[in-house]
Parts: structure tokens; sequence; C-alpha cells
């Protein structure tokens, strides 16, 4: 949209959409200065800065002093300057001479996450944190609260009462003698689990090691008459070995044939 | 006899020099881009004008420069039809190069200052930015005779030379 298309002047709020985020990043405009080389013109062409009254935000100087008339085209960068901040523009002149077609073009971008909770993919969103139900405390309503305090009330009395009837009861038994036979109790118990302990400890402990020996010489009472039965027997129970053994072996044997 | 000349054959390896490349890359700090094609008005059956009142389209080019003061425009308006019917005369020639746009008011004076010669225009570019320069090709068909019927194409040289 050209915005010098009508007037010298023109009003931003009709060139850049009223859009928050939105930011302008390139000024290109285009007129043909029709001048007496020889004469002086001086070629404005600008935007008030809308924050601060009597500045500039955008300020393009074109000298055409002692030089012939012709058309200019200037593409200027912006560094993204929010778009609030471009006030009203004008091209203007001065010195002798004319502009004709006048040309001006604004390029702008939204800036999507200007406000970071429009998106979550926008950094420094903060999650929205669901409101908690306000939960009525049912203990608070009056008609709860009078019959605890007069629950409150009652025990307290009961307490008090209490109390009272056990200093009477003390008074009349001696609290000198109860006090003697609890410590008497407490050392009778501890006597009685030492002497337990020890009773445990030699249950624990072999006869053997506290019965004494009647001799500690013993010689050999009994005697074999005849040698030879005992070496058949030992032979006999060697044979019987040995034949387990060639079993064994023919079984394993055996397992590997097959 | 063998032996001297492997050990000969080694250290001659030993000593020999290794090429060392060094790279470099220069922008291009002018630049030629053609904006628009130029198209013949026939005004009169022997007359071929790129000019708007005869109904023709002027050529343009664009010179982006960055370095300013370092080069010049050199533009070749056409002697010839690169492409044309059989021509049996002789065809007159008139041409002329001008500023059309500037990126800076002072690139105005270029058209003060430019150097003609033949049928060449030379501009002096002392200011960086871009630079619109339109070409004016006009082709007379000689003896007043009526030009051909059929297509004519001639092409506008556009040169940007260091100074």
């Amino acid at each position: 949209m050209n915005a010098a298309s009508d007037n010298m002047r023109w009003v931003m709020t009709n060139v850049l959409p009223q859009q928050m985020g939105l930011e302008v990043t390139n000024i290109l405009y285009r007129y043909t200065a029709i001048k007496d080389p020889n004469t002086g013109m001086i070629v404005y062409v600008q935007n008030e800065d809308a924050a601060n009254k009597g500045e500039y935000i955008f300020r393009s100087v074109d000298d055409w002093t002692g030089l012939p008339g012709n058309t200019i085209v200037k593409s200027i960068p912006i560094d993204a300057i929010l778009g609030s901040r471009f006030g009203d523009g004008e091209i203007k002149i001065e010195g002798e001479g004319t502009v004709e077609d006048p040309f001006v073009i604004y390029s702008y971008r939204f800036d999507p996450c200007f406000n970071p909770q429009s998106s979550p993919s926008c950094e420094g969103y903060i999650p929205d944190i669901p409101e908690v139900p306000q939960v009525e405390n049912p203990l608070d309503e009056n008609y709860v609260q009078d019959e605890l305090d007069r629950k409150a009330v009652m025990r307290s009395e009961e307490d008090e009462e209490e109390e009272r009837e056990a200093v009477e009861k003390g008074a009349e038994e001696d609290p000198d003698e109860e006090s003697l036979e609890e410590r008497l109790g407490i050392a009778i118990q501890s006597a009685l689990a030492a002497t337990d302990r020890a009773a445990e400890m030699a249950n624990s402990i072999p006869a053997a090691y506290t019965i004494a020996l009647p001799t500690t010489e013993y010689k050999e009472t009994v005697t074999i008459s005849d040698n030879k039965a005992v070496a058949r027997a030992l032979v006999s129970r060697r044979g019987l070995g040995l034949a387990q053994d060639k079993l064994h072996q023919e079984l394993v044997r055996s397992q590997f044939e097959r | 006899m063998f032996r001297k000349l492997l050990v000969c054959a080694v250290f001659s390896a030993s000593v020999a020099a290794e090429n060392v490349p060094i790279n470099g890359t220069v922008e291009g700090n002018c630049i030629v881009v053609p904006d628009t094609s130029g198209v013949y008005g026939n005004p009169s059956a022997g007359t071929l004008s790129t000019a708007a009142t005869d109904g023709g389209v002027l050529p343009v080019v664009r010179y982006d420069v960055v370095l300013a003061d370092y080069y010049k425009a050199v533009i070749t308006t056409p002697t010839s039809f690169t492409q044309s019917p059989g021509l049996s005369d002789t065809v007159a020639w008139t041409g002329s190069a001008a500023v059309h746009e500037v990126s800076d008011a002072g690139m105005s004076a270029y058209d003060t200052n430019k150097i003609e010669y033949n049928s060449t225009t030379e501009f002096d570019l002392t200011i960086a930015g871009s630079t619109w320069f339109e070409m004016e090709s006009k082709a007379e068909y000689g003896g007043d005779k009526p030009f051909p019927g059929g297509n004519y194409v001639a092409i506008v040289e556009a040169n940007c030379i260091a100074k």
C-alpha cells in the first residue's frame, strides 16, 4: 500500500494494521524531484516518533541542491521497530522544487510471541494454573462452632473436676510410702533379670566343660584272637567295592557307546 | 651404482617442494542487473525506435555498486541487429543512455558528467548504491525504405569496468 498515494502527509493508523506485535522492517520510497539544477532543494521522508513528541522514528534526507532532478528509489532496512512507534508520516520539501509521483511502502511483520502467553511455543510462556475451587470448611459454620465451644467448656469443667478429685485422693494416701514401694519393685526386678541372664549363660555351655573326667589315660581293653578273620572281612569288603567299581565303569562305558 | 642412484632418488624426494595454495574470494562489488527489456516501436515503415513516443519501451539496466568511486558503467547501444530478416540496404543507428532512477540524490549528477563517444556512454559511479540507466535506440532503414516484415532483435551491452 502506497502511504503517499493521496497526500504528502499520511496517518499511520491508515497504513499499518493495528496489531499488537507488529514490527516495521523496511521502508521503500520513490519520488521524482522536479527542480532547476542550480537551486537548492532538500527532501525529507519521515515519520514522527509516537513515543517522543518532536522527534522522528524514521527520517531519510535527500539533498538535491545543485543537482538536476531525477527519480530516486530508496530501500531502507529498519531494525524491527514496533509499528506503534510510527507516528504520522510525510514528505517534506525545503527549498525550491517539487516532488512528483511519491511512493512510500512500509514492510512489516508480526511477532507472534510479542505476548509470550499467546502460544505455549513462545519463550517465556507461563502455563496457566487452574483456579483452586473455594471449599467451605463445614467446621466454620456458626452452629458447629457453637457446639464445639460448648463441648470444650464442658470438657474443661470435667477435667478440672477430675484433677480436683485426684488431689483430694492423693492427700489421703502417703505419697512417700508409694514412692518407696515403687523403688523397691524396680530394684527387685533388675536383680531377677541378672539371675535369669546368668542361668541362661550356664545352660548354653556344654556339660563336658564343667564335669571332671575320671582319668586321662585309656588303655586297650579288647583283643582280637583271630587276625585272619579280620583280614578276610577286609578283603571281602574290598572285593565288594571293586565289584561296585566295575559295575559303575560298565555303566559309564555303555553310556558312551550309545 | 644402483644403491647410489636409489639413495639419490630418496634424497631428492625428501627436498621436493610442495605447493601450498592460498584461497581467497572477492565478492563482486559491481553488479549489472537487467531490469526491463526494451521493445522497438515502429512509428514509420522505415523506423524502429524504443522511445515511448514511438510506441516502444526503453530498456533499463541496474548497476549495484558496493564500493564508491571504483567503477564506471559503460553502456553501448546497438549498431546492428542480431536477428532480422534479410536487409538489402544500410541501417542508420542512433542511441543514448541516461540515468533513469537513483538510490541517492547525488547520482543524478551522473548524467551531467557522462562521456559519450560513438555509440558508447560512460558513467562514473562515484556513489555506492543502485543506479538505473535507460537506453534509447533508433534504427532507420536506408533510402527511406520500409523494413522488411519479420522479427528484429538488437542487443545493448552494459559493462561495469573498474577504473
